[in-house]
């Protein structure tokens, strides 16, 4: 969703965004490359350039077309529960759901029993599922905002 | 059914998974860029609560559906490219078995509309290229990972 949106934010306004990506995460070569492609809007074909699979690389990817003030909700800490998604994510997708080193170390979760599965509850999975909801409602509302403001400056 | 009480409790555990695209209705740039956004991301969401709340026969074929989707593996092992490989495959053959064992058990008329529709959101290409399958793959070992903890 974060790439969808970011995505649709540099086709709704290039003349503004492409000049404030460029040197944050894209280069001009890449970008003539881009332009070259006419079968994609420039928006996507930026997003495939950019990786956005980690709370701070989202991150890095908005403050680089919007101001960097206007993210606190992306912060870290302050969005501890996004991160255990994230690393849960990785674990689940990636380590075979054992729960490891790396896992207990930026997810705090001092009670995860390393080397065994990582247990999980209805209500943990309801809580993590939230999180990631909740984030990408303000990520929506916060980007209808910025475009309402480019308008009307 | 088994599925059908462990999707209610979870719809009644606090899952918010509705983004209300008819908020973007204002015209201009909210309508045009964000209620397209908002109703993907919405959508997904649906699905991937399905998945999740789905029987487990759904959520590993989800993941070897995931494999075929992806081209690069034979069905079934559709997690080669882990650095985890074997083990990761240890754990979906032994979910698969389980899965399947049961399924024909008691399941088989329900599951197949089940498995209906997850090929319908796996192959029809719904989310083609970008990392939306993987988030579905994601939400089948949720499902598998609920399975295993809570005994459903």
């Amino acid at each position: 969703m974060a790439g969808d949106l970011w995505a649709s934010a540099i086709n709704f306004a290039p003349q503004l965004f492409l000049p404030r990506a460029l040197g944050k995460g894209i280069n001009m070569r890449t970008l003539k490359k881009v332009c070259l492609n006419a079968e994609d809007a420039i928006g996507q074909s930026l997003q495939r350039r950019m990786n956005m699979t980690s709370v701070t690389e989202i991150r890095e990817a908005f403050e680089a077309i919007f101001a960097p003030e206007t993210l606190p909700f992306l912060s870290i800490p302050g969005n501890e529960r996004l991160v255990e998604l994230e690393m849960t994510r990785h674990l689940l997708m990636h380590k075979g759901g054992i729960v490891d080193n790396e896992f207990r170390q930026k997810t705090g979760l001092r009670d995860a029993p390393i080397g065994k599965p990582l247990p999980l509850s209805i209500e943990r999975a309801s809580q993590l599922a939230n999180a990631g909801i909740d984030q990408g409602r303000r990520l929506l509302q916060f980007v209808e905002g910025a475009l309402g403001d480019t308008r009307q400056s | 059914m088994f599925w059908h009480s462990r999707a209610e409790w979870i719809r009644t555990s606090g899952i918010e998974f509705i983004i209300d695209p008819a908020r973007y209705t204002n015209g201009g740039h909210a309508e045009k860029v964000i209620r397209p956004v908002a109703e993907r991301f919405s959508e997904l969401m649906r699905d991937l609560l399905y998945v999740v709340t789905a029987p487990q026969t759904t959520m590993v074929f989800g993941l070897a559906s995931h494999g075929l989707y992806e081209g690069e593996d034979p069905p079934g092992n559709c997690l080669s490219m882990s650095p985890a490989k074997d083990l990761e495959y240890q754990w979906l053959q032994y979910t698969l078995s389980e899965s399947l064992g049961f399924w024909l058990r008691d399941h088989g008329k329900e599951a197949q509309g089940y498995q209906k529709r997850i090929v319908d959101v796996m192959l029809e290409k719904r989310y083609p290229q970008d990392s939306r399958t993987g988030d579905i793959a994601f939400a089948c070992r949720v499902g598998l990972v609920l399975v295993r903890s809570d005994g459903w």
